[in-house]
């Protein structure tokens, strides 16, 4: 329940890279009806964006703060970091959580080392080996059980 | 004292061989230009030189580098240097952690997550070619805090009209002082009764804003 009410309080997002992740994660909000919009440095990213997305897409640096001021980023409520390197998404979230003071802050790390450092931080952080770790494991337990089950 | 200095090229070259004059300092440099770290590691045995990433953990825990006094951080990659700087301090103990920013608009960044000893690159050289380009006689010229206030080293040629003048007669702004003449290679700590003579290197703190002031009471 928590966690649907900061869903619905969030009216403006900036997703910050248009990989796979970005692009989905922007879909998803659109979906939701959220003023989103997608930032990345390369035009051809925009591709990855599915035809349903209603958001805005931006041409830009996603590290240069004061591109990131002209878009109005103090206006979002959420912002996620989704390029494809670890310090420049370490760089960004550092930059809109503490000098921005973005209120949600998502970052992916694919160097599981850094998500310990960003502990320290008002920053979520997204790991995708620990998550693929965690579903492994907890894929593996169910069939293990299912086994179980089955020989019973 | 123990320093780690992250990446840089030139500079990181001209650090460790002043640093390494001084027998006492245990230098570790990570690079992650492999064929620059055996042009190091030649050049300077004492140093530990390590070839890899610095904003990897697993690479700074390698390097032993737990506790040390002081990082030095020299990528022109103003994101290598903050992720490096944060990694060594939050996570690694080392306190103090100086760093280039490279990016003006960066500082901000650095001060916000509590890394508050960063160069500007761009902005002091911005600042001393446009001393230099503007005051003549200057030798050197350093800015301190918030560069409001600055270090001139002027010389006093032979045409200087403050020449056999006494310090206290001359017309220096009272938000400059002279720390000290530099005569016939000794050092004087001047007072009020001190005459300046030509050939004279003097060094003065001052405010920027009197300092054309400053230049033209003394060797204009």
């Amino acid at each position: 329940m928590e966690k649907n009410n900061t869903l619905e309080k969030i009216n403006k997002a900036i997703i910050i890279g248009c990989g796979r992740m970005g692009a989905a994660i922007g879909l998803k909000m659109s979906e939701m009806g959220k003023d989103v919009t997608v930032i990345d440095q390369d035009e051809s990213a925009f591709r990855k964006l599915s035809k349903a997305y209603g958001g805005n897409s931006i041409i830009g640096d996603g590290t240069n703060i004061a591109f990131l001021r002209e878009n109005e980023i103090s206006e979002s409520d959420l912002v996620v970091c989704a390029t494809n390197d670890d310090n420049t998404n370490i760089f960004i979230a550092l930059m809109v959580a503490n000098i921005i003071g973005v209120k949600h802050v998502y970052v992916r790390v694919y160097d599981n080392d850094q998500v310990n450092l960003l502990s320290k931080y008002k920053i979520n952080v997204i790991c995708p080996s620990e998550l693929s770790v965690t579903a492994f494991i907890y894929d593996f337990k169910r069939e293990g059980t299912e086994h179980e089950n089955n020989s019973n | 004292m123990k320093i780690i200095l992250i990446e840089g090229h030139r500079k990181v070259y001209y650090l460790l061989d002043s640093l390494s004059k001084r027998k006492h300092h245990k230098l570790v440099v990570i690079n992650q230009d492999k064929d620059y770290c055996k042009v190091l590691s030649r050049k300077f045995p004492d140093a530990v030189i390590i070839h890899g990433d610095a904003t990897k953990n697993y690479i700074l825990e390698d390097a032993q580098i737990r506790d040390f006094d002081l990082s030095i951080h020299l990528s022109y990659d103003d994101k290598i240097n903050l992720v490096s700087a944060l990694s060594l301090n939050k996570c690694f103990n080392v306190q103090r952690n100086v760093t280039v920013v490279n990016e003006s608009k960066n500082v901000e960044v650095f001060y916000g997550v509590g890394i508050d000893t960063t160069i500007d690159t761009s902005r002091v050289l911005a600042n001393i070619i446009e001393q230099h380009a503007f005051v003549e006689k200057l030798k050197t010229y350093m800015p301190l805090e918030d560069e409001n206030l600055i270090l001139l080293n002027l010389e006093v040629s032979s045409e200087s009209n403050s020449i056999g003048k006494k310090i206290q007669s001359l017309t220096l702004p009272s938000d400059a002082i002279i720390a000290a003449i530099f005569r016939d290679k000794k050092t004087i700590i001047p007072n009020g009764n001190t005459m300046i003579e030509s050939g004279d290197r003097i060094f003065v703190t001052t405010l920027k804003k009197v300092q054309n002031k400053v230049v033209k009471a003394l060797i204009g």
